[in-house]
């Protein structure tokens, strides 16, 4: 797809370049230069095993599940001095630091890198009871009927949506709908102020 | 294009150009700015309706999702809502016609504003239960456009009026010096030396004035010099160096230009009186004396001739002419005889009793047109004689002719005016360079009852005598104005000096001409300079009229009178007519030639043309030839011929 091509690239591990790694490790520290690397290598050496297939895929998800919330939880007042702010996949591994939209991000952008169709990946709002507050977890749905897995910050274990009676699901999005939208016209606003932001952020990150 | 206009022209058009300008991008960023608008709002619908729709729908019930859908369709603003299942099949489809909307439609063609669709999922818990679609209809945002666009430009329209008033004030001030610099310019290329008083605040503007009035002062003085150069010259050539009366040449000058034209000839006495022993007495007293006492002589002479009309000169060493218009031979004699016994009474005063010899000799003129050379011919006889008689004072009587009896003609003239037995007759004046014509000068001959035609010379001192010159005048111009409205050669008439002094006339010469502008701008009308020099004020006003009634005008017999060359930064005509061609023919004299140079030098610096009058032969175009004449008039060129032709 011409159009999507581009907007591929946008959030991979791969289009992070030096010149990136040597700004967030200015910004966050030293110790970004080695996650960001490691981040990437790690990227790298999963694209060699492509896993299409549904089965090979759960075994992914689990894989890239646990990988990423190997980044630390932090609240994004603290960390970014934000009410609510969604980092880049770069920017959380730079800094070290994600809340659970930006785990999701990571996730979402990760799986697309390595060739998961994102028809079947799906940002969803969920509440979490047992938390009793807004939450986003990554859902992935191997057909449009199935039953979702959900990818949580909060566990490690990728698990059915049938075993996830602590979230309630609200809305979900991912940018597919985007293309839809923009057939035709490029640098539309999007539907989502932070996704918008987010995108805006990718874009520099990706001329970086 | 003036200067004014061609700013005015430029900086309105630039403001145009900034206001479209200025329209255009309101209008642009108006419209990028609700296409935005529509594009949230179709995303905002397709948010909340697919949530709404992931709250309600737990069955896929259709009908529910339809009346989901309703309350946000009706609301009008979108083209097309439409529900799809997962699979893709749609479920609900609502869809608004497109509607005239209150715009033109060029001017939605102009700023298109696209249709915007959204996308959102509907999800029943962590079931996808397909995605809605909206569509926004553009109608509103193009009525809100395009109520902006009419707004917009009704403000920029009254900005551009006020602003092209303010813009008419600021370039009528600062243009104002520059009209007057124009009119200032054209007033120095015509001659009129003007000086620019106002002070513009532009540095250029007050630059050029200065320039133009150092301009105008140095021409002007240049001018000044020549002129007086020229006069020095004419008084040289003119006028004896003793006793400031007109020499032989002046006098002779002034003879032709007044009796030799188409006004009347000379009538009554032209006498020369001899003091015999000036030699013996300039012996006696000295230089210095004899002068004194020459100057009180011809001052006595001359009021002699003044008292008859006429004027006295020094014809040659002792020698001084009297013209005596007014007297005939008995009287002319008498006055002689007078004035004969005042000089001997002087010279007895001056103790010179033995060297009063004094004669004074005196012909008649005789035909209608005497020339100076048979009168002064016809007194140098009489003075021969009046050597031999006792009083020593003789006057040849002319032959009066036998059949006519003068008193007749005055009668004959008031009749064939009042009759309008008046022809005209036409002589062209010709350019000196290539003989082409320049003009035609319309003369005007009366017939008597019996179909006889009489030239100017013989009625003209009766018609001036009877204060008839105005009349004449007048059936002159009404004939000439008849017959000129076809053709298109530059035609010259004569006018009365007299008539000139008339202001009913000249009202009446106006408003003739107003009636035809473009008849009126090839006349010419012709006053003799002696009459100009009589009421120079009357003059200039009659030239000031005729100027603005489109025509022009002009001196004739010109270069005589001892100012004559002010008249011409006075009245500034047309043309000149010099008088003296005949004399520079006659009379070789350096001093003539140098002041008709003079003449014609300055009058060429003020664009006057000088032409010359009763050039009668091929000698007499050479002599003016080489002076530098414009253009000449008289039996070279061909005598008058009945006007109009055919």
């Amino acid at each position: 797809m011409a159009i999507g091509q581009p907007r591929v690239e946008r959030g991979y591990s791969t289009s992070v370049s030096p010149r990136l790694i040597e700004i967030y490790s200015r910004r966050f520290g030293p110790e970004a230069r080695a996650r960001l690397a490691a981040w990437k290598r790690d990227a790298a050496e999963r694209k060699r095993s492509p896993a299409h297939e549904a089965a090979l895929e759960r075994a992914l998800l689990s894989d890239v599940n646990r990988l990423l919330n190997r980044v630390q939880f932090v609240d994004d007042a603290v960390h970014w001095r934000e009410e609510d702010y969604w980092a880049t996949p770069a920017e959380s591994i730079g800094s070290h630091g994600a809340d659970c939209e930006d785990f999701s991000i990571a996730k979402y952008f990760l799986l697309k890198e390595l060739g998961v169709p994102i028809a079947r990946l799906r940002l969803t709002y969920v509440k979490s009871l047992r938390l009793n507050q807004a939450h986003m977890v990554l859902a992935y749905y191997a057909h449009p009927d199935a039953e979702p897995l959900v990818l949580d910050n909060l566990e490690d274990t990728v698990r059915p949506a049938s075993q996830r009676r602590d979230l309630v699901p609200v809305y979900s999005f991912n940018d597919e709908e985007v293309w839809v939208e923009l057939r035709g016209r490029a640098g539309s606003p999007q539907q989502l102020r932070n996704w918008r932001a987010l995108t805006e952020r990718l874009d520099w990150e990706r001329r970086t | 294009m003036t200067v004014g206009r061609l700013l005015a022209a430029a900086i309105s058009a630039l403001f145009l150009v900034a206001l479209v300008g200025v329209e255009a991008i309101h209008l642009r960023s108006a419209q990028r700015h609700l296409q935005q608008q529509l594009e949230s709002l179709a995303q905002d619908a397709a948010t909340s309706l697919g949530l709404s729709l992931g709250v309600l729908l737990r069955g896929g019930d259709p009908a529910l999702a339809e009346t989901v859908i309703n309350p946000a369709f009706d609301r009008g603003h979108y083209e097309r809502i439409e529900y799809l299942s997962a699979g893709g099949e749609r479920i609900v489809s609502r869809h608004l016609p497109a509607r005239e909307g209150a715009y033109p439609a060029w001017f939605a063609r102009a700023f298109r504003l696209h249709a915007p669709t959204a996308e959102s999922f509907v999800s029943a818990g962590w079931q996808q239960a397909g995605r809605v679609r909206v569509t926004v209809h553009p109608r509103f945002a193009y009525e809100q456009l395009w109520g902006t666009a009419r707004d917009t430009v009704i403000l920029l329209v009254l900005i551009y009026a006020a602003a092209l008033l303010v813009l008419q004030l600021v370039l009528r001030s600062v243009l104002r010096p520059l009209m007057a610099v124009e009119r200032a310019a054209q007033a120095i290329s015509a001659r009129r030396f003007v000086t620019l008083r106002l002070r513009p605040r532009t540095r250029e503007l007050a630059r050029v004035v200065d320039a133009m009035n150092s301009l105008s002062r140095r021409v002007r003085e240049a001018l000044d010099a020549e002129v007086r150069r020229a006069e020095r010259l004419q008084i040289a050539a003119y006028h004896d160096a003793v006793t400031g009366l007109p020499n032989a040449l002046g006098f002779s000058a002034r003879f032709e230009a007044r009796y030799e034209g188409e006004e009347a000839g000379f009538g009554g006495v032209l006498a020369l009186v001899d003091l015999v022993d000036l030699g013996t007495i300039n012996r006696e007293l000295g230089q210095e004396r004899c002068d004194e006492l020459l100057r009180t002589l011809l001052h006595e002479m001359d009021g002699t001739a003044v008292q008859a009309g006429g004027s006295a000169a020094r014809w040659a060493g002792a020698v001084t002419v009297l013209a005596l218009p007014q007297l005939d031979a008995r009287a002319a004699r008498e006055a002689l005889i007078a004035l004969r016994a005042r000089v001997q009474a002087l010279l007895g005063e001056a103790g010179l009793r033995e060297y009063d010899r004094v004669y004074c000799g005196g012909a008649e003129a005789a035909g209608e047109r005497p020339s100076l050379q048979s009168l002064v011919h016809g007194a140098q006889d009489a003075l021969h004689r009046a050597r031999e008689t006792a009083e020593g004072v003789t006057v040849l009587e002319a032959e009066r002719a036998r059949d006519a009896a003068p008193d007749d003609r005055p009668e004959i003239v008031r009749a064939a005016l009042a009759a309008r037995r008046l022809r005209l007759v036409g002589q062209t004046a010709f350019r000196m360079a290539d003989h082409r014509p320049l003009h035609t000068e319309v003369l005007a001959r009366l017939e008597d009852a019996a179909g006889q035609e009489m030239d100017a010379a013989r009625f003209m001192p009766f018609v001036i005598a009877q204060g008839l010159a105005e009349e004449l005048d007048r059936a002159v111009i009404d004939k000439v104005l008849r017959a000129a409205s076809r053709g298109s050669e530059r035609i010259s008439i004569n006018i009365s000096a007299r008539s000139v002094e008339v202001p009913a006339f000249v009202d009446w010469l106006v408003r003739r001409l107003a009636q035809n502008r473009a008849l009126a701008a090839r006349l010419v009308f012709e006053i003799p300079e002696h009459g100009v020099v009589r009421n120079v004020a009357a003059a200039t006003d009659f030239a000031q009229a005729v100027a603005r009634a489109g025509a022009a005008f002009a001196i004739d017999h010109f270069g005589v009178h001892r100012d004559c060359l002010a008249l011409l930064r006075r009245l500034h005509p047309a043309y000149v007519k010099f008088a003296g061609a005949k004399v520079l023919r006659i009379i070789s004299d350096a001093g003539a030639h140098y002041f008709a140079e003079s003449l014609v030098r300055t009058a060429r610096q003020l664009d006057i043309p000088v032409y010359a009058h009763h050039v009668e032969d091929e000698a007499t175009f050479q002599a003016i030839a080489s002076i530098g004449f414009s253009g000449y008039q008289g039996k070279l060129g061909g005598a008058p011929t009945p006007w109009p032709v055919g």
